[in-house]
Order: C-alpha cells, then structure tokens, then sequence
C-alpha cells in the first residue's frame, strides 16, 4: 500500500475531513478585493491629509464607501470557504497576537465604522442633505452624530483609515507568508509585496472613475511608484529563495523554470506590471490621452498575482523536498 | 470644477504616427521569429491558441462531449491543461504588444475597419464567416499563415511552401469576389 492510499483510506481525505479542501477562488477573491479596499482607504486618506481640501471628484468622495462593498463581497467569498461558517463568530471572542488571522479579524471589525465616517466626512453639502433625505426618521440622530463625528475628528479618522487600509494590505499578504510549511508561501516579503500589489490595484479602479486632473496626476504616479516597489519585492523574494536552503530553492523554481513560471512571469510580471508601467512612460512621453486599458491590465495582473502565489503555496510542502 | 472621463483625460487629439513601412515590418516580423526559435525553442503561431481557447471553453459548457471527441481529447486529460502551451502566451503577447504598439503610434482606439458604404453589422458578418472558413481550414492544414507559412516556411517545409502557394492562389481567386465591399 503507498503513503497516499494509506493516508486518504484511512481518514485523510476532503469526504471525511474537510479541512484538507484546497483554497480555491474564493480566497483569491477575498485576498484581491480586500487589497483593493486596503489600496483605496490608503490613497483616498493619503490624498487628503496631504493635500489642504476635500476629494474634488464625486469618484474619490464615494469611494471609501465602494472600497467596504468590495470588502464586503470578498468577505462573503472567505466565509464561503469555511468548513464550520457559524463559527466564524469565535474570531472575536478571542485575540491572538501571534495569529495573522487574529490581526485580520479585527482590523475588518475597525475598517468598517472608519470608513464609514471617511466617506461621510467627505461628502459635499448637497449630498448629505440627499442622504439626510433617504435617512429613515429612527436613524436621523445617530445620522448627523456620525457626521459631526467624522467632520470633528476628520484628522484623526484619515490617520486611522491610513493605519487600518495598510494593515489590511499587510494582512493580505502576511496571512500567507507565515505559514512556512508552504515553501511558495514563506517569505517575509509577501506582506509588503501584497500591499503594495493592493495600492497598485485600489489606484487603478480609481483611474477607471471620473475624477479631478490634479487627482488623476497624483493617483498615476502612485500607481506607478506601486508597481515599480511591487517589481523590486518580486526580484528580492525570488532572489531570497533561490539563494537559501532547499526549501527556498524549491520555491524559487516553481517560478524560474517550474509549473508557474509562464503564468507568473506572463499574467503576474509583463501583463500586470511592466505593459501597464510602459504605458504611462509612453503617455508621459508623448502626452498622449490617458486609456483605461493600463488600470484593466493592473487588476488582471493583481488577481493573477494572488491566483498564481494561493496555487503555487498550495503546491509546495517539505515532503517534496529532493 | 473639471471632471474627466478615463477615456479622454486630454482634450486635443493624440498625434497619430504613420504606420510602418510593410518591407521593414516583414524584415522584423522575420526578427521576431528567429528570436522564437532562439529563446522558447518554438516558432510562432496563432490559430492553435484559439483552437486551444475554444476547446477550453467548450470543456467548461460540455466536458463530456469534448472528451469523448477523438481530436479534442488529446488536448484534456489529467495533469494536462488546455491553456498551458506557448502559443497561448505568445498570442497574450502579440495582445500586449499591438497594445504598446498602438498606443506609442497614438492609434489605440475602439474601431471597425471597413469599406466606406458597407454596414457595420455587415461587415462583422463576413468577418466572422470568414474567421470560421479560416479556423477550420487551418486545422484541416495543421497550422495557419503563421504556423505553417511563416514558422514552416523559415525552416524550408516542403508542406508549408505548398501552403503558402495554396494560400496565395485561393486569395487571389477569391479577392474579385469580396473586393466591391471595401468599395
């Protein structure tokens, strides 16, 4: 009898136990819409603390709004993926400081009420009449307590957005990065390397909404100094493994020659980060019109690049070591 | 104050650059083939990765029915799958590249390109007739213009020059009929 028949006829296998279910779309969906929230709460407080005024654009003042939807969506998505889902509630009767998961739980918990108040605090005048209009009569007080709230304290709550949207990006990514049993996984760069992979694809959503020009500006060289971070983590965490023990060299070929390497290096680095990178120094060049397909290209490479790393983390494991 | 459109960010037009001389095109396209053979191993193709995308979309809708397909069964099976062969990343690439290519030249812009009195929907017609006319006969010929033609042709296949002759004939043949469209 082999290892595996003996392992899966005894107990270990999806129908008896399924924990041993794989992580499939749903954790990839969580981990990029949740970096595009993180990215969109960091730039949209980023912008305002250092810029005198308010978000010009209709775009940048709702956004905080459209970045806990999107939240909320890949939550739903991690929450399908749970064996015991009504027992998702336990993550907050505890708190492990040891456990990424832990941090993750209630960094969504605060992310909720901050970006709130940075959306209310961003709305114009007539907008908040509009929803002062759809208010229902029992919420109207707690309604304009929140709005003096967030115009009172509207320091305070972009700082904590900035905190919490770049936590969130970190945690994306240390979630997996602390697990050293997946060889693909075990790097301390996949925490940075993911929120700075959430900033590039939370700048590029906002790229595709109508917004001010002098917004735009800055959102486009953001976006670009992103990337160009995201390119630099990628080389160094390739470079860590492959110049490390076996476990590393084992990681580092599943993308320099292995299973990954024409998606990663096609989908994650030339469609994802160096087209779209051109694309602005060609548009800086020769002042050509800004397209939408270079924020497109970015949120391609940004789900390709969670996609690539879940699976390839997935497929590594130290009873595969040579 | 001013709001954009993602579209338009500018509101002078781009300046368009002329377009390659067809000569020095083909002598770089011949470049670009050489540097396949040198670098992947393999020449270039196009029609295999949409035989490939189309076999993997009808897996999706019918699974059984593809794999009991004598021809499209050898592209399923286990450990195998239908979108990892170069010529789906080399088409990804020629994407990007038109995109680049495009874009520098200022001409990247949503379009038909037609005959100034046929209609739109007209011209879809016959583009798509003639995509299927195309995808089916460069299966039956195991390669299309850049498969057999260009790849089969550089390395002096005896079928792909045939091919080629074949291709230039049956175009020739054909174009009086099709030409008035472009009128």
């Amino acid at each position: 009898m082999t290892p595996l028949l003996e392992t899966t006829t005894t107990r270990a296998n999806p129908q008896i136990d399924p924990s041993l279910h794989t992580w499939g779309w749903e954790i990839v969906i969580y981990l990029f819409l949740g970096g595009i929230a993180a990215g969109i709460l960091v730039l949209t407080a980023f912008l305002e603390l250092t810029r005198p005024d308010k978000p010009r654009s209709r775009a940048m003042r709702w956004m905080p709004l459209v970045a806990l939807a999107l939240l909320s969506v890949g939550m739903l998505a991690l929450w399908l993926d749970l064996a015991h889902r009504f027992w998702a509630w336990r993550f907050y009767a505890t708190w492990k400081v040891t456990s990424p998961m832990s941090w993750g739980a209630w960094i969504l918990v605060l992310l909720y009420p901050t970006g709130l108040l940075l959306w209310l605090g961003s709305l114009e005048d007539g907008e908040r009449s509009w929803l002062r209009g759809k208010s229902p009569a029992a919420g109207k007080s707690l309604l304009e307590w929140l709005i003096r709230l967030s115009d009172r304290r509207r320091g305070t709550i972009l700082k904590l957005g900035l905190v919490l949207g770049i936590g969130l990006g970190i945690y994306t990514g240390m979630l997996l990065g602390t697990m050293p049993s997946r060889l693909a996984w075990n790097s301390a760069l996949m925490g940075p390397l993911f929120l700075a992979s959430g900033i590039s694809t939370g700048a590029a959503l906002l790229l595709l909404q109508k917004l001010d020009r002098g917004e735009r500006e800055i959102l486009v060289r953001w976006d670009a100094l992103a990337m160009t971070v995201e390119l630099f983590l990628i080389a160094l965490m390739l470079t860590g493994w492959a110049t490390s023990g076996a476990a590393g060299r084992f990681a580092a070929h599943g993308f320099l020659g292995g299973p990954y390497t024409a998606v990663f290096w096609s989908l994650v680095v030339i469609l994802g980060l160096l087209v779209p990178l051109a694309i602005d120094a060609i548009e800086a060049r020769r002042h050509l019109a800004f397209v939408a397909i270079g924020p497109v290209l970015i949120l391609c490479g940004g789900l390709a690049l969670r996609w690539v790393l879940l699976a390839a983390g997935q497929a590594s494991a130290f009873r595969l070591l040579p | 104050m001013k709001e954009v459109t993602p579209m338009a960010a500018e509101s002078r037009p781009p300046a368009e650059r002329p377009l390659w001389n067809p000569y020095i095109a083909g002598v770089a396209l011949g470049l670009v083939l050489l540097a396949s053979f040198l670098i992947m191993g393999f020449g270039l193709g196009g029609s295999g990765a949409v035989s490939r995308l189309s076999i993997g979309a009808a897996h999706l809708v019918a699974p059984k029915t593809v794999e009991a397909n004598a021809y499209f069964s050898q592209y399923i099976g286990p450990g195998k799958h239908v979108l990892d062969d170069w010529l789906v990343f080399e088409v990804l690439g020629v994407f990007l590249g038109g995109v680049l290519g495009a874009y520098s030249a200022g001409r990247l812009k949503l379009g038909i390109q037609k005959g100034p009195r046929i209609t739109n929907s007209k011209r879809l017609l016959l583009a798509l007739f003639g995509g299927l006319l195309m995808g089916i006969a460069a299966r039956l010929a195991r390669g299309c213009t850049s498969g057999q033609a260009l790849t089969g042709g550089a390395v002096l296949s005896l079928g792909s020059w045939i091919f080629m002759m074949a291709v230039f004939t049956g175009g020739y043949l054909v174009a009086p009929l099709v030409r008035r469209q472009w009128r």
